[in-house]
């Protein structure tokens, strides 16, 4: 019996939706780096968040799935779990050992330490906290357990090492944070900005790239636009950045946000350059769009139609040149996240929005990424770190109760 | 007619070379991998000045991707395994020769 993983598209808000859980797209870089900027605030209990976010995911959104698809059998509720995993670039897991008590799972493909390991960053630890999380959650799930039923311990990793990644789950107390469930978030009606004249047939792409298989493999992966894909969950990404900010605001009053804003936004540079830069030099990019790109703006409004179809939102570029530009992003996946979780924000919080419109302008301006350069370590290091090209200034903020978050990005 | 061929690896380190042809790429290139899994998206029927898009992918041997009417072939080779898939380009440049395309012109390695 083949299994059909029920993802709704919401194009008027540019979201994709499934089991209530708004579902994005970014790719191993992203995850990686985000993930172990995260950990690295070693004086935070940065696990406890990492997994209880991946609890919270698997739980809200198979809880609803099951409901709304009238799973009621154990068995066929372990086969979608285990397919929605694989379907979302996750990896593989194998659900068929564990019981209402707990068991343990083993998996040789697993999407976060496969990206520790071909980064080749050595880990001392176990690194797929997110999996962990899920398995809980999905475990929690299946049994008609509330959230946090089972602890769950990850005791091999493959970016230590090891063959496969094994996780050990037990019933009883959680060893991670629980989070309530933030779901879909307020939405605007969206009052679409006008843009300068351009050659890109936005709703030509969003047609296209809406239409991409992008699936996992047999193996769980999604390869396409020459990067590793996962179609995530805005309220992981959200969980994990806000919770992260949050612990060091109060370890450390207001300078703990000013600590981590600029490393959630260089999540976001990191973000533009392999996702969106991958997408640039694609052999995709050549056909769907490179055909239609006369100028340098051209590049900017193609890359931000394709943005469209990633789940981040409706984002949009009213002002475009090499000097200045302006985005605006209606219902960006980080401030609809942020209201749903926490209410409004006293300061801007869309960390990826604006780490990646600088991205998107380094990328096409000072990068001059339509000569197709190799996205390497190096040539980052060059664009980010060594010389910085452009800032952004925030102009607005959803999350702070403006109607949309834009930012003005201007050559240093 | 030469073919240019650019060796790097992929993001997960597998080996990727980037064929240059001397020619546009067609449909007709299907019929020199007939054991591949074929995709073509049709983008030129959503945006009018798109080209096709070709996916052909024999699992763990090789994935191949390129604009129909372009002339970059992405094809990524082998497994994650570290091993150097040479079997896997040897059989993949020989149906490529076949296709008349010239001889292929290997470029330096580059690593990430």
């Amino acid at each position: 019996m083949s299994i059909e993983i029920p993802v709704v598209s919401d194009a008027e808000h540019r979201r994709c939706l499934c089991g209530g859980e708004p579902m994005i797209f970014h790719c191993h870089h992203y995850n990686a780096f985000l993930q172990r900027t995260i950990r690295d605030a070693d004086y935070i209990d940065t696990i406890s968040i990492l997994t209880g976010a991946g609890c919270e995911a698997a739980h809200s959104q198979l809880v609803k799935i099951f409901k709304e698809q009238g799973l009621r059998e154990v068995d066929a509720r372990k086969s979608f779990a285990q397919e929605l995993y694989r379907w979302a670039g996750f990896g593989t897991l194998n659900f068929s050992s564990l019981t209402e008590k707990g068991g343990a799972v083993k998996t040789p493909n697993s999407h976060y330490s496969v990206a520790y390991s071909v980064k080749s960053w050595k880990s001392k630890e176990p690194v797929c906290f997110f999996s962990s999380g899920w398995l809980a959650g999905a475990l929690a799930a299946i049994y008609d357990k509330p959230t946090g039923a089972y602890s769950v311990q990850h005791t091999k990793c493959i970016a230590m090492g090891n063959p496969e990644c094994i996780f050990e789950l037990k019933e009883g107390a959680p060893n991670y944070s629980i989070y309530p469930g933030a779901g879909m978030g307020p939405l605007t009606a969206h009052n679409v900005r006008p843009i300068p004249t351009n050659n890109v047939d936005y709703d030509g792409i969003f047609k296209a790239v809406s239409g991409m298989p992008l699936v996992g493999n047999d193996d769980g992966y999604i390869y396409a636009f020459g990067v590793y894909l996962t179609r995530h969950y805005a309220n992981y990404y959200n969980r994990i950045s806000f919770e992260f900010e949050r612990a060091l605001e109060k370890k450390f009053g207001k300078q703990g946000v000013e600590v981590a804003a600029p490393l959630l936004t260089e999540a976001g540079h990191v973000c533009a350059f392999n996702t969106l830069g991958g997408i640039m030099v694609s052999t995709e990019w050549d056909a769907l769009i490179r055909p239609s790109l006369k100028t340098k703006e051209d590049w900017v409004h193609g890359i931000i139609a394709v943005v469209n179809t990633l789940g981040w939102g409706r984002w949009q570029v009213t002002k475009v040149s090499e000097t200045m530009a302006e985005f605006v992003a209606h219902d960006d996946y980080e401030s609809v996240g942020y209201l749903a979780m926490y209410g409004k924000s006293d300061h801007p919080i869309s960390y990826l929005f604006q780490g990646g419109v600088v991205g998107i302008m380094d990328l096409v301006y000072a990068g001059d990424i339509a000569s197709k350069p190799r996205l390497t370590q190096d040539f980052y290091d060059k664009l980010f770190r060594q010389s910085q090209s452009y800032v952004a200034q925030s102009l607005s903020s959803r999350a702070m109760g403006d109607e949309v978050t834009s930012f003005r990005v201007r050559k240093v | 007619m030469t073919i240019q061929a650019y060796q790097t690896y992929d993001c997960f380190w597998k080996v990727r070379i980037l064929y240059r042809l001397p020619q546009p790429l067609t449909r007709e290139f299907l019929s020199l991998l007939p054991d591949a899994k074929a995709t073509v998206l049709e983008f030129s029927k959503m945006v009018a000045s798109a080209l096709d898009h070709l996916t052909l992918e024999i699992k763990d041997e090789f994935y191949l991707t390129g604009a129909l009417g372009g002339r970059d072939l992405m094809v990524t080779f082998g497994k994650t395994d570290g091993r150097w898939p040479q079997a896997e380009i040897d059989r993949f440049e020989a149906a490529l020769r076949q296709g008349g395309f010239g001889i292929i012109e290997h470029h330096e390695v580059f690593k990430n």
